[in-house]
């Protein structure tokens, strides 16, 4: 019994990529993947790209071209808008506005804390998603009701 | 702030394009088992991502890709190479009988173009066809093997290109990955842009050119072997290999169908054939498997191709013609990319 549990212990080891694992956990967490099965889950943490950012390190500025969403895997952003200031943490996503074709960053990021990143660049997303219907559905639903629930706040 | 960055996106897009022009002009002589390598990496990393959407470490997933590779490629080789052994040796030896019905045919052409204009006898026309035609199934012809091994010599083949494969497989984005973060936040995002546009219009195009070469052989030897043409094996691979060449390719292609035709049925009514089902294979691939593989992205006028071509023979041969397309594809995409952002940042 012991033995049986080992072995398949070890292929899991060998055969299995952890960090993918680890990546698909982390992203069934946000809110704009809810509802994806695991493998759009593990594709698109394929299509991700990771970069850490520094205290103080700005991110993108106010008015930029808006070509990429950030997930916090760790850290601490500050997101700056007509002066008012939001810090958000691990599990939090922003930049989402680079999802409408076209369109510039709203605010300004800014790294508080060493912040690990995942960056997800537009173009490559839309062409994941749209290879499944389904899935650009979900993707679609979350990010409708994000945006209203966003509206609603604000009025 | 805004001219500053005009100046800087002008700046380094002219550094890009020179630094890459300078690179493969001077690593031009080494630069073939690169390319070969990057073109099977290209085709087969799709494939690789599919087997690492369930959740399997990348080596596993080269490892089941090089393994159904490795047994599709030992069924064709034991099934082909003997068929191919057999074309060559046939053509080497029948050489001869081609070269004097084409020297008849010439003779017969000329006497007839010389009853009807009677000043083409002052200029030997046709000796001089005759003469060039000689000396190039003499000692072009006969080289091409020779001269196809000296472009992927054995190492290459054996050794160095299933290697850099392998790397480049392995390694998969994390080398660029590692580039694109050195550079400064604020450019994080134009430099994923471009890598990505860059990566979907090379795969876009060498997947397309490998789908669109198989198909075109496949056609081609489906109708000259209903034509009972000889050597349709060799004909076929070489037309569906030329199809990578924009225009001039699929013509070489039908000129050789054509010749071997002529000669060896000698009527023309075999010309009519082939060119119709040249023709047919030519509407089947621009119409519905290019657009459906390539798709209509890569938006280059005949005028840049054809120079493009040019340009690509003049510095690397060959090999520069099958990349002249993409080359200039991905530099077309990287100025318009540039153009647009130094738009936006001027208004």
């Amino acid at each position: 019994m012991i033995k049986k549990h080992t072995i398949g212990k070890l292929i899991n080891f060998l055969f299995l990529d952890d960090v993918l694992k680890d990546d698909i956990i982390f992203l069934k967490k946000i809110i704009l993947f809810h509802g994806l099965p695991k493998r759009a889950l593990a594709k698109i943490a394929l299509i991700i790209f990771k970069k850490t950012y520094f205290p103080g390190e700005k991110i993108y500025k106010i008015n930029q071209e808006a070509n990429v969403f950030y997930i916090i895997r760790n850290g601490q952003i500050k997101l700056t808008e007509n002066n008012l200031n939001k810090v958000i943490e691990t599990e939090n996503f922003f930049g989402e506005i680079s999802l409408i074709e076209n369109r510039n960053h709203t605010n300004e990021a800014l790294a508080l804390k060493e912040s690990e990143l995942y960056l997800i660049y537009r173009a490559k997303f839309e062409n994941m998603v749209s290879s499944n219907i389904k899935i650009g559905f979900k993707v679609m639903k979350n990010l409708a009701s994000l945006f209203a629930t966003k509206n609603s706040s604000v009025l | 702030m805004t001219e500053s960055l005009k100046n800087k996106i002008f700046v380094i897009s002219i550094m890009i394009f020179l630094g890459v022009c300078l690179l493969l002009y001077f690593a031009r002589g080494i630069i073939a088992p690169f390319l070969i390598s990057a073109f099977i990496a290209y085709l087969i990393y799709p494939l690789i991502i599919v087997i690492q959407s369930f959740g399997y470490r990348r080596w596993v997933g080269i490892m089941i890709v090089a393994f159904c590779l490795i047994v599709v490629l030992v069924c064709m080789l034991n099934f082909f190479i003997p068929l191919l052994i057999n074309e060559f040796e046939r053509f080497k030896m029948n050489i001869l009988n081609y070269y004097d019905c084409f020297s008849n045919y010439i003779d017969i052409i000329r006497h007839k173009m010389e009853i009807g204009l009677p000043i083409i006898k002052r200029y030997d026309i046709s000796d001089i066809i005759i003469t060039k035609t000689r000396e190039f199934l003499f000692s072009q012809v006969q080289q091409i093997p020779v001269y196809i091994i000296s472009i992927f010599s054995i190492f290459s083949i054996i050794i160095l290109i299933p290697m850099l494969v392998l790397f480049m497989l392995l390694s998969g984005n994390k080398n660029i990955n590692t580039m694109i973060a050195l550079f400064p936040s604020d450019y994080i995002e134009t430099i994923l842009s471009v890598v990505y546009e860059i990566n979907a219009v090379l795969g876009r195009y060498i997947r397309g050119q490998f789908i669109e070469a198989f198909f075109v052989g496949v056609m081609s030897i489906i109708f000259l072997s209903a034509f009972k043409v000889n050597f349709a094996l060799i004909i076929s691979i070489i037309s569906g290999v030329l199809n990578i060449i924009p225009f001039l390719g699929p013509f070489i292609g039908l000129i050789l169908a054509l010749v071997v035709g002529l000669i060896q049925f000698q009527t023309f009514t075999i010309i009519i054939k082939i060119i119709i089902a040249y023709t047919i294979i030519q509407f089947l691939d621009n119409n519905f498997v290019q657009p459906l593989v390539v798709g209509h992205n890569i938006n280059l006028g005949p005028v840049m191709i054809a120079f493009a071509i040019l340009a690509g023979w003049q510095i690397f041969g060959f090999l520069g013609v099958i990349f002249a397309i993409p080359t200039i594809a991905i530099l077309k995409t990287v100025l318009v990319m540039l153009i647009q952002k130094y738009k936006r940042a001027v208004v």
